[in-house]
């Protein structure tokens, strides 16, 4: 095998591990031996992340393991981003991600956006307890393709609602797409409220996202 | 025979005269009855009148815990210093204080006469001792798992890393929370001289493997359950347990208010003879959103899976938010289907 598939195999290998000192030296070495950025997120991170899903779907991997995996793929895609960009590797899409007023829980969140870092996507994190009028400032700033609202409590869930009246009332509706998820909330519930989306973990976020960037 | 005498039977793994109700007690108390959340926490007039009504209203089913000071889940986290939230609706919320994994070294036990919201649970407690019906049982407010304690000071995502990265500092912080709960069960203990129930909230052990379980939760689960040995223990968990079934019950607790995502029947194999179950209705699909008949097929199925034999409460297997009438649909249903011996097809 040669010595730059080995690396990105090994790398590979050490994110499904959850190894992240051999991570590091890895990554380091793969930049060394010149193997283009494009490789190593396709070939080492994105599939490493595939394995690691599929894991926790076997009930091998838990939280813990989604939660590291998914810290050392985003710093790796950090490291990495000024190299994609001289590499001609364009961005999957903007989004500004929050969880809404009200509600604290950010875990699902944050390894949401993992994953969606991961996968190519530029992520504004507007944290916790967000109000719809933060949303909305964001959107105006940020201009993202797609807002990403996640809540945890069946009691925040208008909060939701909320947040897509006020693009409408502000004429902003149209300007960007809107996925939720979130314990409590359903596909029927996304529908109901006129969202665009629904994801029901971080996996099937990461499709739904690119799916909804088809239809920009 | 009363909810309660009819609970206790099922807790101690025998068959009483039919399957028993029980719902968690929280927050519900006071919205059911348009009360500000923050209102009922703190006026203990209130809060024993908005739980006596609850009570009232639903006489056929007992109440876990029992008339109790309900402070919500950041009692213990506040006597470190942590930010309390309230919400007119929803029981108050807390943030992470721990900031950085050094900062672990530095924080202690707080004293539960002294730090936080502690000291307000023990006067509310007291108040309700004092006024309470005769013939109501006042019970110790529910406590913190020592994981869920520690994933408030830390943050969840933060905690379950630092199972990878900082697995010492893990340790240390298990012991000062295991330490706080002791602690503060025995503080209510004073006031109220020992109760005999202990009713723990934890959902963090079915977030993990069973390996970091055995390591980081087993061992402080265990110390608290062995420190009140002569207190009927109940623990409640709402996520997927199934990988860490008879782990959970190897720390020594009666009775299991497992997950709507359990698989009820094995649930029943693998530990029911060693441990009351106590659940599983699920909490928003069917509970919250379904309909008196709905709830009511489902409970059956429930009732003919894990009633025979006795040591089995009906419950839902997660937070109670649901309308009186799904309430009236779980107790009619143990009405109508459990009593024992069970013989449904």
């Amino acid at each position: 095998m040669e010595n730059s598939e080995k690396t990105i195999t090994d790398l590979r290998e050490a994110f499904v591990n959850i190894d992240s000192n051999l991570v590091n030296e890895l990554l380091k070495k793969a930049l060394e031996e010149n193997i283009p950025p494009r490789e190593i997120i396709e070939k080492a991170i994105r599939q490493g992340a595939d394995e690691v899903g599929k894991k926790y779907e076997a009930c091998e991997y838990f939280l813990p393991e989604l939660v590291m995996s998914g810290e050392m793929m985003k710093e790796a895609i950090e490291l990495l981003k000024p190299m994609m960009k001289a590499d001609g590797i364009s961005s999957s899409g903007k989004i500004v991600f929050g969880t809404v007023k009200g509600d604290l829980h950010d875990i699902g969140k944050n390894i949401v956006i993992s994953m969606l870092t991961v996968a190519g996507f530029d992520i504004t994190d507007v944290g916790v307890d967000v109000s719809s009028e933060k949303f909305l400032s964001e959107i105006r700033e940020k201009t993202p393709d797609i807002l990403c609202m996640s809540s945890l409590l069946t009691h925040t869930m208008p909060e939701l609602n909320l947040v897509i009246e006020e693009l409408k009332k502000a004429g902003l509706r149209d300007k960007v797409k809107i996925m939720i998820g979130g314990r409590p909330v359903t596909e029927e519930y996304a529908t109901q409220i006129g969202a665009d989306s629904f994801g029901k973990d971080a996996y099937e976020a990461v499709e739904k996202a690119k799916q909804l960037m088809k239809k920009r | 025979m009363t909810p309660r005498e009819r609970f206790m039977i099922a807790a101690r793994l025998q068959e009483p005269d039919k399957v028993p109700v029980a719902f968690l007690r929280g927050s519900y108390d006071a919205t059911r009855i348009g009360l500000h959340v923050k209102d009922y926490i703190f006026d203990y007039k209130k809060k024993l009148n908005a739980q006596l009504k609850l009570m009232e209203r639903f006489s056929g089913c007992t109440f876990v815990p029992g008339i109790n000071p309900d402070f919500g889940i950041v009692a213990e986290a506040s006597a470190f210093g942590t930010e309390v939230f309230y919400y007119e609706k929803e029981p108050p919320m807390c943030t992470p204080i721990i900031k950085q994994i050094e900062e672990i070294d530095r924080i202690k036990v707080p004293d539960p006469h002294r730090d936080g919201l502690l000291p307000k649970v023990l006067e509310a407690y007291k108040y309700l001792i004092d006024n309470a019906p005769s013939n109501c049982e006042v019970d110790p407010q529910a406590i913190r798992g020592p994981m869920d304690l520690a994933t408030e000071l830390r943050g969840v995502g933060p905690f379950l890393s630092d199972m990878y990265k900082h697995p010492e500092h893990v340790h240390k912080l298990m012991e000062i929370a295991t330490q706080t709960e002791i602690d503060f069960v025995k503080a209510m203990d004073e006031i109220s001289g020992g109760s005999n129930i202990i009713f723990m909230c934890d959902d963090i052990p079915g977030l993990i493997s069973p390996k970091f379980f055995e390591e980081f939760g087993f061992p402080y689960m265990k110390k608290i359950f062995q420190t009140f040995s002569n207190k009927l223990k109940i623990y409640h968990n709402c996520k997927n347990s199934m990988h860490i079934l008879e782990r959970l019950a190897n720390t020594g607790f009666q009775v299991f208010n497992f997950s709507f995502e359990n698989n009820v029947a094995e649930t029943k194999k693998r530990i029911g003879k060693r441990v009351c179950l106590m659940g599983n209705v699920e909490p928003i699909g069917v509970f919250l959103k379904g309909s008196q008949r709905e709830i009511e097929d489902i409970c059956r199925e429930q009732i003919k899976v894990a009633g025979p034999g006795g040591g089995y409460v009906l419950s839902v297997g997660g937070g109670c938010y649901g309308p009186d009438q799904s309430m009236d649909a779980v107790i009619s249903a143990a009405d109508k289907y459990g009593k024992y011996p069970i013989i449904l097809d």
